[in-house]
């Protein structure tokens, strides 16, 4: 049996309903901008009707309506979007951090230029073309020359190897403080995953919470890969493969598990670091000292007097000088150092060439961090060695002194055709030369075009990736962001179904007006 | 599917940024006149591109060389007129002297003018081309001839000095001085062969003059040799030389065509990207506008 009053409330139930409904577009709208916000609906329902089935139900005609009444307010999202979303997103950051690197790496290789590596190079062949025109005390500028563009090389090496350092440096620095700022999310998901729980336990959503948090998981997709396990009461994170947030447990990402880290920008700085920065470190390190050491093959010109202590195996010697080649000889000798070591420097009496190139760290192997030119020659340029014939000469005290003979120039001419020679690129250590045999600049020039490929890549990806992450943003955004149009629409619609419902209270009044004023006046 | 403000929004932003980036990239080819500025603009590109100016750089360095040979043996060449003009000299004066008729005070003339053009010779033999001595093998920082002809335990050094000219080419640039003079001390050595004119003129040996006119000439035939050698070598260097600058040319080329903007094109992207920039700002620029919002009411 329904109350008098049953109208008039099914009216106070349409204001409030149609009310809180207005209410909730009016949150939209002004939270439209809001980042990571997903619209709200207030879902109305058609309140339980009377009477309810029972044995003890009236003989009424029944299932009257009682009105309206809000159900729950809902966020609009799609939870299998923002899995796409943060792939994607997991994706582009790491290719974009790569992208980044790469261009800085280069920066700092710096071809094509003046000042690059292959130009140094370039100057540094030419100038013992020049020595090898110009071997004599009689003109030392030619021999400045050289130990000036040896001094530019092992420079240009050295600066692009500190700078390598530097960025690896850096990138650990960055890694470190990317997982500092991962753990700041995952703390923050924690604290609101215990809000969630605590709000939803009482049988409400917790819309704007929910959208902090997807938002922060957002943001740390784009530090690491990332996982969500969500069921109906329990909520699970996992960070580079790493279980962080466990429902109301939470755990912070320890450096220790960086492995597990496969996709975002702390796997592209590691990658950056661990593969192409020290990728290029080691073919600058592989160059530095295949120049030095490196074997290679050369032809002797006959005549040549070997340095005392100088086998060539096989060589035919000459008949009266048991250190002068007969004929042209092929030989290989361990790089521009072993090759140096043939000739002979200015020095009186003849001495045999020293290393040209060493290190500065007292080390054996030379890298391109520390080689250096000999310091004997940024001393003295006479200790460069481009003569490699000597003569006897008699004293006036009736003892003979060896000579060295100034203007024979071969040695110069031969290291300066070196620069067509192949060398061999470190075939024994066999650590990551791109080619066994190869012209050092033929070398220089595959590095770089393997570096242009790499950077190359690298751009294409991140443009691939921003367009797939847009797009799968764009989908998210589709279905949860806030239409002003669609707003304004709900907005009239909200307010007519408030004034209607509105109305009928003022309907219902007049008739309880009619009956207690207008009938049944027998007692007035 | 439902397009909202924001999606149309971050969409513009995307849209316009994409606008930007190729206003910058041809703005970046302009300024620096080079489409290639890093690797990753074209790696293939990249790598030839140095190829090309190492090629450039070698180049270069052979035509220089080119020119130092090629000045070195035309002060050989220069030498080796003025020797042969004072040989031809000395043949006419051993002719004239040679002739019974000569009396003796012309042979003394003859023989003071004989004893001026050998220390000539000898200081033609010690010519120096920038403080190089020329016709001592590699030995170029010791003088090659003696003043006294008796010194026969001298020894020139037969070193060949070479100059690069291309890969893997060189050219001797230097003259041995005993293939020029002929061996320092031996009868058929000019300087011997001068000496003993001398002589025979002292000893007012008719028959010993005689005989020189032969060594002479056959000494003039040595030179002449000699200065045919410098001359084919000078020849080889000259076609080298052309060779070597349309190397240089092509090579400039190519680089050019590798790293060079092509300004016409780089100026018409440019442009586009402009206009293109402009009509995106302007669509925008209406699109954002209206909303429902701008109609209620």
């Amino acid at each position: 049996m329904r109350s008098t009053f049953h109208n008039l409330e099914i009216g106070k139930r349409g204001v409030v309903a149609q009310q809180t409904a207005l209410s909730t577009t009016g949150h939209n709208v002004t939270n439209a901008n809001t980042e990571g916000y997903s619209r709200q609906v207030a879902r109305l329902t058609a309140s339980i009707p009377i009477e309810y089935p029972g044995l003890n139900k009236s003989t009424y005609p029944s299932q009257l309506g009682t009105g309206a009444e809000v159900e729950s307010i809902r966020r609009v999202r799609d939870f299998l979007m923002d899995i796409e979303y943060r792939n994607q997103n997991s994706t582009l950051s790491t290719w974009q951090t790569r992208q980044e690197n790469l261009s800085k790496i280069e920066g700092i290789i710096n071809e094509p230029s003046e000042e690059s590596i292959a130009t140094t190079v370039s100057e540094f062949w030419n100038a013992w073309q020049q020595l090898s025109k110009n071997p004599s005390s009689t003109d030392l500028s030619s021999r400045t020359v050289v130990q000036q563009k040896a001094i530019a090389l092992t420079e240009t090496f050295n600066h692009m190897a500190s700078q390598l350092e530097t960025l690896s440096t850096n990138l650990t620095d960055r890694v470190n403080s990317q997982i500092a700022e991962a753990n700041n999310y995952i703390s923050q998901v924690s604290a609101l995953t215990q809000s969630i729980k605590r709000i939803e336990g009482m049988g409400d959503n917790a819309n704007d919470l929910r959208d902090k948090r997807d938002l922060l998981v957002d943001q740390l997709s784009k530090l690491g890969n990332i996982q969500v396990t969500e069921t109906n009461d329990t909520y699970q994170l996992s960070f580079g493969g790493v279980q962080v947030v466990d429902d109301l447990q939470s755990t912070p990402f320890d450096i220790a598990n960086v492995a597990g880290l496969t996709q975002g920008a702390i796997a592209g700085n590691i990658i950056s670091r661990d593969t192409h920065v020290a990728e290029y470190t080691n073919q600058l390190n592989l160059m530095a000292n295949t120049l030095a050491n490196g074997k290679v093959e050369v032809t002797l010109p006959a005549g040549s007097i070997l340095p005392p202590g100088v086998t060539i195996p096989n060589a035919t010697m000459d008949a009266s000088n048991p250190r002068m080649l007969a004929q042209d000889t092929t030989y290989t000798v361990d790089g521009l150092n072993g090759l140096h070591k043939l000739g002979y420097t200015l020095g009186s009496p003849a001495s045999a060439g020293q290393d040209f190139f060493v290190t500065s760290d007292g080390t054996n192997v030379i890298t391109a961090a520390n080689i250096r030119v000999n310091s004997a020659i940024i001393k003295d340029a006479a200790n460069i060695a481009a003569s490699m014939r000597t003569e006897t000469v008699a004293n006036a005290d009736g003892t003979s002194t060896e000579k060295v003979l100034q203007g024979n120039g071969d040695l110069s001419l031969l290291i300066a055709g070196l620069s067509e020679k192949k060398f061999s690129f470190d075939p024994l250590r066999n650590n990551g030369a791109i080619t066994d045999q190869a012209t050092f600049g033929g070398y220089l020039q595959s590095v770089v075009a393997q570096l242009g490929t790499e950077a190359d890549l690298a751009n294409k990806m991140v443009e691939n990736g921003t367009l797939l992450t847009n797009h799968a943003d764009n989908l998210r955004l589709s279905v949860s962001s806030v239409s002003m149009d669609e707003e304004m629409s709900n907005l009239i619609k909200f307010q007519q179904a408030y004034s209607a419902s509105a109305r009928i209270i003022t309907t219902v009044d007049e008739m309880l007006d009619k009956l207690i004023n207008g009938t049944g006046v027998v007692g007035r | 599917m439902r397009i909202t403000q924001s999606m149309m929004s971050s969409g513009m932003m995307h849209n316009l940024q994409n606008n930007y980036q190729r206003m910058d990239k041809y703005q970046e080819q302009l300024l620096t006149q080079k489409q290639l500025n890093r690797p990753s603009d074209n790696p293939v590109g990249v790598s030839s591109a140095l190829n090309y100016r190492q090629e450039v750089s070698f180049t270069v360095q052979f035509s220089e060389n080119v020119e130092d040979a090629d000045s070195w043996m035309k002060f050989t060449d220069s030498v080796l007129t003025e020797t042969t003009s004072i040989v031809q000299r000395l043949s006419e004066l051993a002719v004239q002297a040679g002739t019974e008729t000569m009396p003796e005070d012309a042979r003394i003339n003859v023989l003071q003018e004989v004893g001026q053009l050998y220390d000539q010779l000898v200081s033609l033999g010690n010519s120096q081309f920038k403080n190089k001595y020329i016709f001592n093998g590699q030995r170029t920082d010791q003088k090659p001839y003696p003043d006294d002809p008796a010194n026969t335990t001298y020894q020139l050094d037969t070193g060949v000095v070479n100059y690069q000219i291309g890969a893997g080419i060189t050219v001797p640039v230097n003259m041995i001085g005993d293939s020029v003079f002929g061996k320092f001390g031996e009868a058929d050595g000019l300087f011997k062969v001068v000496d003993e004119f001398k002589n025979a003129l002292t000893s007012d040996d008719t028959a010993g003059i005689q005989s020189s006119i032969e060594a002479l000439q056959n000494s003039l035939q040595n030179i002449t040799t000699a200065q045919a050698e410098i001359g084919g070598k000078q020849n080889r260097l000259d076609f080298t030389m052309s060779r070597l600058e349309g190397l240089e040319l092509n090579y400039l080329d190519l680089q050019s065509q590798v790293e060079d903007t092509d300004m016409a094109k780089a100026i018409t992207e440019l442009k586009t990207a402009e206009s293109v920039y402009q009509s995106s700002l302007d669509t925008i620029a209406r699109i954002i506008r209206p909303s429902l919002l701008d109609f209620l009411r």
